[in-house]
C-alpha cells in the first residue's frame, strides 16, 4: 500500500501543518451555538433529574465568550461544575408535575485555526508513546492510554491497528490513514446502531454512527499505546431564513444538526490532534468542542432519570445550530 | 450471640482469652494509624481535587487511574469537618521483631465496630471476673465521643445535624454490623428508597406521606459501596440508589461518610507508595509500613487457648482488625477490636483488650472518669419521626410473620399429637378426623396441594409431608421459610427493641434445626420451645417498643395475620359436617390450637360441639384468639394511623369484614346444605369472602404505607 493514499484510492486527508508565515493563518470564526433538546411525555411525570455536557469548553483553539443553559419548566435546581476532564457539567432537577422538558444551551464561541508542528507530525508514531512524553506532559494523560468503560482492546481492534500503525510510520500519516480507513471500511448508518452498541458489535458489523467511529479510532490508537480521547461537540450548520435553529447541514457533512463526536490523539511535541473519521478529515474551524473524556460514558450530551407513573412514553426532539456570526463566514 | 448467628452460617469459634495490648504499645500503634488516616485523607482531597500527585514520580498513577473505584463524577466535594474521611479500618499484624505492619485498609465502607462490641459483650459475660478486674479501655464511652463529634460536625451551618445510616440489608452479616453502628451513633437505619434528593435537601420519605418532603438528612453514613449510590452519575445499581446524591453532596446539602469514591484509597499499588507519599504530602516518615506485595513477614504469636482442646495456653499468630474514626479531637482509634488467628488450625476470633497504664493518663480514660456534667448547651434532636418506608414495612411484616410462625407451630404441635392418638384408634371417625386435620394443616399454611394429594394410609408419605412443612426452606408456608422471613424483618428491630431479642432468635433457629430429620429432640418439645420463643418475642416487643406508628403497623400485621389463620382454620375443620364422633375429635383439636378449651369449659357445660366452639371463636371479644377480639383491635389501631388522604381505603375493607362477621351466627353457618356425610356448610363461602376482604385490607395497608407509588426510568443515556 502506498503510504500517501488510502485503500479507496483517494489521497489521505491532509495534515494541517504550522507554517513559518503565521499571517497565512485563517481568521478566527465566531459562532452562535444553539442546542435544544425537548422531551414530551404522554402523561405528566413527577420529577426529572438530568446531567448535561452541552456547554462548549475552552480549548487551545476555542474560546467561550458566553454561555447559558436554560431549562423549561423552571428547574428546582440548576447547577454547573467543572468535571474531572475540565468540561462544564450541568445538573438539573425539575420537581413537580410536568409533561415536557426542554433543555436549551446557547453559547457564543470563537474558533481559531488548528495547525500542528511539522516536526512532531513527521516523527515516527512510536515517539508519541508515554515513555517519550518527558516531564512536561501531565502524568494524568496516562488516563487516555488505558481501557475505559466502553473501550477495550481486542483482536479485532489490533487488526485495524496493524493496517495503520506500521513501524516508524510518521504520526501525521498514521492519523490521516486511521481517519480514512474508518471512513472507508465502516458504513454510516444511524438506523443500524445506537451508541449502546458495543465496540465489538461495531467492529463486526462495520456499521455505526459518529460515536461508534470515534470509539473505534480511540481503541485503535490505545491498542498501540497512544493516548487517545473521545471528543463530543458540534459541526457548523447553515443559517436558516426565519431565525429558527439552523438544522440544515453544510458541505454534505454528516453529523451536523445533532451532536457530533470524534477523537483526539496526543502528540507530545505539538499537543492533541483531533480527527473526524465520520467525515474523513482533520478537525478544523467547522467544529465546536463541548467536552472530552475517555469515551462516551464520560460525556453524554444529556441523560437523566425521570420519576413518574410507570410506562409513560416520551418523544424526543433535538435541534442544533452552529451559525457563524458574520456574513463573511457564512 | 455473635455475628454469624445472624447470618445463619456456622459461628466462628471465640477464644475467651483476649489479645492484650499494653498502653505503651497501643499509643505507638494508634499514633501510626492516625497518621495513616491523615495521609489517606489528604490523598482523598487531592485525588478528587487538584490531582497534584499525578505530577509526582511517587504516585502509582496508572494503577489509580485504572481502578474502577476511582469515581470520576465525584470531583469537587466540599469538606465539612476538619477532614473528608470519617472512618478507616485496618488489618494489622505484629511481627516477630515487634513492629506493626498494615496488611489491608478498608476505606470505602469501614467495618468491624459491631463485631468488636459483640465480642466484648460475649467475653465480658463468659469471663466477668477477669473483665471487671482488668483495667482496660471500654468501648461504649468511645462511641459516645464519636456520636457527639458527629453531631457537632453536621450542626455547622445551622443545620439540625441529623445523621442517618444507609445500610445494605442484602448481606445479613454486614447488616448486623451496620445496625450496630447505627444504634451506637443514634442514627436511624434507612435504605436507598427511603431517601429523596430535592432542591437543596436530602429528605427522608416517610411511610404514606408522598406529598410531605419529610425530615432533611444532614449526614449520610453510608455502609453501601460508593458506586451503588447514584444511578444518575455512578451507573446502575441493584439497590436503586439515590438519584442526584452526587450533586447533593457536591452542593453541600448532605455530607456523605465516608465520602463517595473513598474506595480508591484501598488500591494495593497505593499501599506500596505510601512511604514516599507520606514524606511528600505530610513531610513525615510513615510509621506503619506494609509488607512488599506477595511477602508476609513472620507474625508474632499471642497467648490463646489450645485449638486441640488441651488445658494449657498455646501461642498463635494473629491479625487484628482495628477501627479509626473522626472524634472530637481529630481521629481516634477504637480501643479494642477483633483479632483473628491465622495459622493452620481452625480460625478463632479473639477480643482485643487495651490496658490502661497504672498512672492512668490515657486521654480516653480521662474522659471516662470525668463527672457526667454537661458542658455547653444540650441539643435535643427533634423527635425522631424517622419511620421510613422500609422500617414500616419491616415492622408490618414482623407482625405478620411472628403470627405465622406462632400459628403454624401451634397447629403442627396439635395435629402431630392427634395423628398419633387417632392412628391408634379403630373405626371411621378417627380416620375422618385425621384426614380433616391434616387437610387443615395444608389449608392454613397454604401449602397446596399438600395433604390433599397424599395417601393418608401411607405413613411414610404423611411423615415426609410433615417434615417438609417443618424444615423445607424452599417451600413458602413451611415453618422454616416463615421463620427465615421473620428473622429478615427483625433487622429493623435493633433500633427499637432491646438486645434481648437476638438470643431469642438464635434459640429459635437452633430449635428449628433440631427438628430436621435425624435429630433426636422430641418433636413436641421442640415445637413447644418455638412457641415459647414466639411469646418471648411478642413480650419483648410489647415491653420495649415505643408506642408510635411503628408499633401500630406491627399490630395491624399481627391482627390481620391472626384473623386470616383463624378463618382458614375454622373453615378447613368445621366447614363440612361430619359424624358426631369425628366432629368431637376435630373440635377438640381446634380448641387446643386456639387455646380456647378452658374458656369453653367455663362457658358451656356441654361436651365440645362445633356450633358452640365456633360461636366462642367468632364472638367472644374477651378471648385473645377470637375473631371478634382481632377485629376490635384492628379497628382501634387503624383509627390511630395517620390519615392523609380522605379516601377510606383502609376503612372500607375493614368495615366490610366487620359487617359480615357480625352478621354471622354459628348455628346458621354450620347448617349442612344437604344430608350427606361431609356436607358443605355456609361457613365455606362466608370464610372465603372474609379472607378475601382481609387480604384486600393488607394490600391497602401496604400500598398506603410502603409501596413507592412512582417508578423511575432512564432517559438520554443512549440518545445519539
Amino acid at each position: 500500500m502506498m503510504s500517501d493514499s488510502s485503500r479507496d484510492g483517494r489521497a489521505l486527508p491532509e495534515v494541517p501543518l504550522r507554517t513559518e508565515d503565521s499571517s497565512a493563518d485563517a481568521a478566527a470564526i465566531d459562532y452562535q451555538v444553539d442546542h435544544l433538546t425537548r422531551y414530551a411525555y404522554a402523561s405528566p411525570v413527577t420529577r426529572n433529574y438530568g446531567r448535561a455536557h452541552v456547554e462548549p469548553r475552552a480549548t487551545p483553539h476555542q474560546r467561550v465568550l458566553s454561555h447559558e443553559v436554560t431549562v423549561d419548566p423552571a428547574p428546582a435546581r440548576l447547577t454547573a461544575h467543572t468535571d474531572f476532564y475540565g468540561n462544564s457539567s450541568t445538573y438539573l432537577l425539575v420537581d413537580g408535575p410536568h409533561d415536557r422538558l426542554e433543555v436549551r444551551s446557547r453559547a457564543h464561541v470563537t474558533v481559531t485555526e488548528r495547525r500542528y508542528g511539522a516536526e512532531a507530525m513527521s516523527r515516527p508514531w512510536e515517539h508519541a508513546l508515554p515513555e517519550h512524553w518527558g516531564p512536561l506532559q501531565s502524568g494524568g494523560s496516562i488516563d487516555f492510554t488505558q481501557p475505559s468503560p466502553r473501550i477495550a482492546v481486542s483482536a479485532a481492534v489490533r487488526e485495524v491497528a496493524a493496517e495503520v500503525f506500521w513501524p516508524q510510520r510518521p504520526l501525521g500519516e498514521c492519523l490521516a490513514a486511521l481517519t480514512a480507513l474508518i471512513h472507508t471500511e465502516f458504513t454510516y448508518d444511524s438506523q443500524a446502531t445506537t451508541v449502546t452498541s458495543t465496540l465489538e458489535e461495531v467492529l463486526a458489523a462495520r456499521h455505526g454512527v459518529c460515536q461508534d467511529f470515534a470509539h473505534v479510532g480511540v481503541a485503535v490508537a490505545r491498542s498501540v499505546g497512544l493516548a487517545a480521547r473521545y471528543v463530543s461537540g458540534y459541526l457548523r450548520t447553515a443559517r436558516t431564513d426565519d431565525g429558527a435553529l439552523g438544522t440544515r447541514a453544510v458541505d454534505q457533512m454528516i453529523g451536523s444538526a445533532a451532536s457530533h463526536a470524534w477523537l483526539s490523539v496526543l502528540s507530545p511535541g505539538t499537543g492533541w490532534v483531533d480527527i473526524d473519521p465520520t467525515n474523513r478529515t482533520f478537525v478544523d474551524q467547522r467544529f465546536v468542542t463541548t467536552a472530552w473524556g475517555r469515551d462516551y460514558t464520560d460525556v453524554p450530551p444529556l441523560k437523566g432519570i425521570v420519576v413518574g407513573p410507570p410506562g409513560a412514553g416520551s418523544s424526543l426532539d433535538v435541534a442544533v445550530g452552529v451559525v457563524p456570526l458574520t456574513d463573511a463566514d457564512n | 450471640m455473635i455475628a454469624a448467628d445472624i447470618s445463619g452460617s456456622s459461628p466462628a469459634d471465640i477464644d475467651p482469652v483476649p489479645a492484650v495490648i499494653d498502653a505503651e504499645a497501643w499509643e505507638e500503634l494508634s499514633a501510626g494509624l492516625i497518621q495513616r488516616v491523615r495521609l489517606l485523607d489528604a490523598l482523598y482531597a487531592d485525588l478528587y481535587g487538584p490531582r497534584t500527585v499525578f505530577e509526582t514520580d511517587v504516585a502509582p498513577t496508572s494503577e489509580l487511574l485504572a481502578d474502577p473505584s476511582y469515581l470520576r463524577p465525584v470531583t469537587g466535594m466540599p469538606r465539612h469537618g476538619a477532614h473528608h474521611l470519617f472512618a478507616l479500618s485496618c488489618t494489622v499484624m505484629r511481627t516477630t521483631d515487634d513492629t506493626w505492619v498494615v496488611l489491608d485498609d478498608t476505606v470505602d465502607v469501614p467495618d468491624g465496630a459491631g463485631t468488636a462490641l459483640e465480642m466484648r459483650r460475649a467475653l465480658s459475660r463468659c469471663a466477668p471476673g477477669l473483665y471487671r478486674s482488668t483495667p482496660l479501655r471500654r468501648l461504649h464511652p468511645f462511641f459516645d465521643g464519636i456520636r457527639s463529634a458527629l453531631h457537632q460536625r453536621t450542626r455547622n451551618d445551622g443545620r439540625a445535624g441529623r445523621p442517618v445510616v444507609l445500610a445494605d440489608d442484602s448481606d445479613p452479616l454486614s447488616a448486623f454490623d451496620h445496625h450496630w453502628i447505627a444504634n451506637l451513633l443514634g442514627a436511624p437505619v434507612v435504605s436507598a428508597n427511603d431517601l429523596q434528593s430535592g432542591s437543596g435537601t436530602l429528605a427522608l420519605r416517610l411511610p404514606g406521606l408522598d406529598s410531605d418532603p419529610g425530615d432533611t438528612v444532614d449526614a449520610l453514613i453510608r455502609l453501601v459501596p460508593s458506586h451503588q449510590l447514584d444511578p444518575l452519575d455512578l451507573g446502575p445499581t441493584p439497590l436503586g440508589g439515590i438519584t442526584g446524591l452526587v450533586e447533593a453532596a457536591r452542593c453541600g446539602d448532605v455530607e456523605v461518610l465516608n465520602p463517595l469514591g473513598a474506595g480508591v484509597l484501598e488500591n494495593t499499588a497505593l499501599r506500596t507508595a505510601l512511604p514516599d507519599l507520606c514524606r511528600q504530602i505530610l513531610h513525615e516518615d510513615l510509621v506503619l509500613r506494609s509488607p512488599a506485595p506477595g511477602t508476609l513477614p513472620e507474625p508474632a504469636t499471642w497467648l490463646s487457648t489450645d485449638p486441640g482442646g488441651g488445658d494449657d495456653l498455646v501461642k498463635r499468630p494473629l491479625q487484628l482488625h482495628l477501627l479509626v474514626i473522626a472524634g472530637e479531637d481529630g481521629f481516634e482509634v477504637l480501643p479494642g477490636g477483633v483479632a483473628r488467628t491465622v495459622d493452620e488450625d481452625v480460625e478463632t476470633l479473639k477480643d482485643v483488650w487495651v490496658t490502661v497504664p497504672e498512672t492512668s493518663a490515657a486521654p480516653g480514660r480521662e474522659r471516662e472518669q470525668q463527672p457526667a456534667l454537661l458542658s455547653g448547651p444540650l441539643h435535643v434532636l427533634a423527635a425522631p419521626s424517622a419511620m421510613t418506608r422500609s422500617t414500616g414495612s419491616d415492622l408490618f411484616w414482623f407482625g405478620r410473620y411472628l403470627e405465622r410462625v406462632d400459628s403454624t407451630t401451634r397447629l403442627l404441635r396439635t395435629v402431630m399429637d392427634s395423628v398419633n392418638d387417632l392412628r391408634s384408634e379403630r373405626g371411621p371417625a378417627p380416620r375422618t378426623a385425621l384426614s380433616v386435620l391434616l387437610g387443615a394443616v395444608t389449608d392454613v399454611t397454604t401449602t397446596f396441594p399438600g395433604f390433599h394429594e397424599v395417601d393418608l394410609r401411607d405413613r411414610e408419605a404423611v411423615q415426609t409431608e410433615l417434615t417438609g412443612l417443618l424444615s423445607d426452606l424452599g417451600r413458602p408456608g413451611s415453618l422454616a421459610q416463615s421463620f427465615t422471613a421473620l428473622t429478615y424483618t427483625t433487622r429493623t428491630l435493633r433500633d427499637l427493641v432491646t438486645d434481648d431479642v437476638w438470643p431469642v432468635i438464635a434459640r429459635m433457629r437452633s430449635r428449628l434445626r433440631s427438628l430436621e430429620p435425624g435429630n433426636s429432640v422430641p418433636l413436641e418439645q421442640g415445637l413447644s420451645e418455638i412457641i415459647d420463643s414466639c411469646l418471648t418475642l411478642s413480650g419483648a416487643a410489647a415491653d420495649a417498643m415505643p408506642r408510635n406508628l411503628g408499633w401500630d403497623l406491627t399490630e395491624v400485621g399481627r391482627k390481620i395475620e391472626r384473623t386470616l389463620s383463624l378463618l382458614a382454620l375454622v373453615r378447613a375443620t368445621l366447614g363440612r359436617r361430619r359424624t358426631r364422633a369425628a366432629e368431637a375429635r376435630i373440635a377438640g383439636a381446634v380448641a387446643s390450637v386456639t387455646e380456647s378449651g378452658a374458656s369453653y369449659r367455663r362457658s358451656y357445660h356441654a361436651a365440645l360441639q362445633p356450633e358452640l366452639l365456633l360461636d366462642l371463636l367468632l364472638t367472644d371479644a374477651t378471648l385473645p384468639r377470637s375473631i371478634a377480639f382481632q377485629l376490635d383491635r384492628l379497628d382501634a389501631v387503624i383509627d390511630r394511623l395517620p390519615e392523609v388522604s380522605p379516601t377510606p381505603e383502609l376503612r372500607a375493607p375493614l368495615k366490610a369484614v366487620r359487617a359480615r362477621v357480625e352478621g354471622w351466627s354459628a348455628r346458621e353457618l354450620l347448617r349442612p346444605l344437604d344430608e350427606s356425610e361431609g356436607a358443605a356448610t355456609l361457613l365455606l363461602e362466608e370464610a372465603d369472602a372474609a379472607i378475601a376482604l382481609l387480604r384486600e385490607l393488607a394490600t391497602a395497608v401496604e400500598n398506603r404505607f410502603f409501596r413507592p407509588s412512582e417508578s423511575t426510568s432512564l432517559w438520554g443515556f443512549d440518545d445519539v
